[in-house]
């Protein structure tokens, strides 16, 4: 499955015609299970002769974005950082915005979107298909990182690229991606901790996982249960002392040692 | 995050705190502005506590300001042993910040006890590691200029007003302006709005930015949202507040809404042309 974008100046919806998609969606049920879906359709025969206002972002060129797995399509998802890097002028800011993220995943990410999350045929759940991954209307940070079609492809590559910088190179953003898309659950578990919106404790705990995993070897891994007992530690460790305050090789010193007793490894082998 | 309520094994200094003497207090005030989508934040600590200002002055502890936005997940930590000054890039957050203030230990301390410390607890804890907090505030919460001047996003319509008639009331709230009416004049309203949204700015927004302007001549320190982005607006458009005429400063903030009626005459122009 390909979905190619063109050198497009973006737009997002305007409040109405958001309005109007989210709440009438289940009219036009057929329309979303369609990959060629014409939403522009719906909305100039609905009356908007208005539904869009120009954002400053844009394409900067052609994307492919593929489902390599139809077992599992969310390995689509790494070729996030490739379309997080097509997508010149989006900021947290932005890719936070339920308007925008609607009229991508409307006019760009339609036919990927139907691969990538099934939209039932049961009309019912169809319709909380269809609110989850292509609205977001509600704007809740979790619900766009996690659910939303192009929130979700955007901050899984911000998150990566983030960590990986304050790793300082120690981690490459393409193995927090992978790291992220083989475990669905590391990722999810990761933007829901508030510890770690402190991308320095986040590069920490993320270096430690992946050590951890290496460790054990391709024929298994560290547990979501396992990495978010270790969370709770690191956050025990904090209590009456703020880990922001620390410095890096304090940071890394506390993470390391809680990371071994919970994932229970040898802390001599490198 | 917050740690109000939180208890902790040595003495900390916070507001309605008991572990210091009544003379001692820290605070914090923050000053904001938007410039160039960029957020401008002023932060100046008011600590009156010789033995904490002594640690800081010593480099044993440290000023720390935690920004965070729930919208957009992000949490940075600012550390200074003085007032500090933030210019943050505005594309980072959406609608608003958290900023949590400490002071924390730059080392561990031996012998954490103080004559400032109340004398039920003073000497309890001898150790202090790294990092820990010495001291707190109430958690701010700053509002952000989310429209970039536009002035038309911080007017909001409802449908609450309990009237049979087609009148509207203009509701001056904290964050937005709110203007009220009926149900039936609601739906009326959206759908004239869904299809030429300039025809009715005259009719409903201009009274009301007028009305707001109104109020900010009355008061010049009004912090409501509103206020600040019509400020900022009318700042952006080189109009002088005080000489301009408000309901003449309404229309040019919303570009001269009453132009929308020419492409309406326009259309009926043409549609006349047919007829014929």
């Amino acid at each position: 499955m390909m979905m190619y974008m063109n050198d497009d100046m973006l737009y997002r919806f305007t409040p109405d015609a958001l309005k109007y998609l989210y709440v009438n969606c289940s009219k036009y049920l057929d329309t979303y299970r369609n990959p060629d879906a014409n939403f522009e359709k719906i909305l100039q025969n609905a009356g908007f002769t208005n539904y869009r206002e120009p954002v400053s972002v844009r394409f900067t060129r052609s994307l492919k974005l593929d489902i390599p797995n139809r077992v599992i399509p969310r390995y689509a998802e790494l070729g996030a950082i490739e379309f997080y890097n097509v997508l010149e002028g989006m900021s947290p800011r932005l890719a936070t915005d339920p308007s925008l993220l609607a009229y991508i995943n409307h006019f760009y990410l339609h036919k990927y979107g139907l691969k990538r999350w099934n939209v039932s045929d049961d009309d019912k759940k169809a319709v909380k298909n269809i609110h989850q991954h292509w609205f977001s209307y509600d704007g809740k940070f979790r619900s766009i990182c996690e659910q939303n079609l192009a929130g979700r492809t955007w901050w899984i590559a911000h998150t990566s690229l983030m960590a990986a910088h304050a790793s300082n190179g120690m981690l490459a953003s393409e193995q927090i991606l992978e790291m992220f898309v083989h475990t669905a659950e590391y990722y999810h578990r990761t933007m829901q901790s508030e510890l770690l919106s402190n991308y320095n404790i986040m590069a920490e705990c993320l270096l430690a996982l992946f050590n951890a995993n290496s460790q054990l070897g391709m024929n298994s891994q560290i547990s979501t249960g396992q990495y978010l007992e270790m969370l709770a530690a690191v956050n025990r460790e904090a209590g009456g002392k703020l880990l922001d305050a620390l410095e890096r090789s304090d940071l890394r010193e506390i993470v390391t040692r809680v990371a071994n007793d919970t994932y229970a490894l040898d802390s001599n082998r490198e | 995050m917050t740690h109000d309520r939180l208890l902790f094994s040595h003495p900390v200094l916070r507001p309605d705190g008991l572990d210091y003497t009544a003379s001692c207090k820290f605070d914090v005030n923050i000053s904001v502005k938007s410039k160039n989508k960029n957020i401008h934040l002023d932060i100046q600590y008011d600590l009156t506590s010789n033995f904490l200002n002594d640690l800081i002055q010593e480099h044993r502890a440290e000023y720390l300001a935690v920004i965070k936005c729930t919208k957009t997940g992000q949490r940075t930590a600012y550390k200074s042993e003085n007032d500090i000054r933030l210019e943050l890039d505005g594309g980072e957050f959406r609608d608003k910040l958290q900023v949590s203030t400490y002071i924390v230990a730059k080392q561990d301390l031996a012998k954490f006890h103080a004559d400032e410390h109340d004398i039920e607890i003073r000497g309890i804890a001898e150790n202090i590691p790294t990092g820990s907090i010495l001291a707190l505030t109430n958690q701010r919460e700053i509002l952000l200029d989310k429209m970039d001047g536009n002035v038309q996003a911080i007017i909001q319509l409802s449908d609450s007003l309990p009237t049979d008639d087609w009148s509207y009331n203009i509701v001056m709230n904290e964050d937005l302006i709110e203007i009220k009416m009926n149900a039936q004049a609601y739906r009326a309203t959206m759908y004239l709005r869904s299809r030429n949204p300039k025809i009715i700015f005259p009719l409903l927004y201009v009274p009301a930015i007028e009305n707001a302007i109104r109020r900010i001549k009355e008061d010049n320190d009004l912090d409501s949202l509103w206020a600040r982005v019509i400020q900022n607006a009318i700042r952006s458009k080189d109009i002088d507040i005080d000489k301009a005429d408000p309901n003449h400063i309404a229309q040019k903030l919303m570009e001269y809404p009453y132009s929308a009626i020419d492409n309406l005459l326009e259309s009926s122009l043409k549609d006349d042309d047919v007829h014929e």
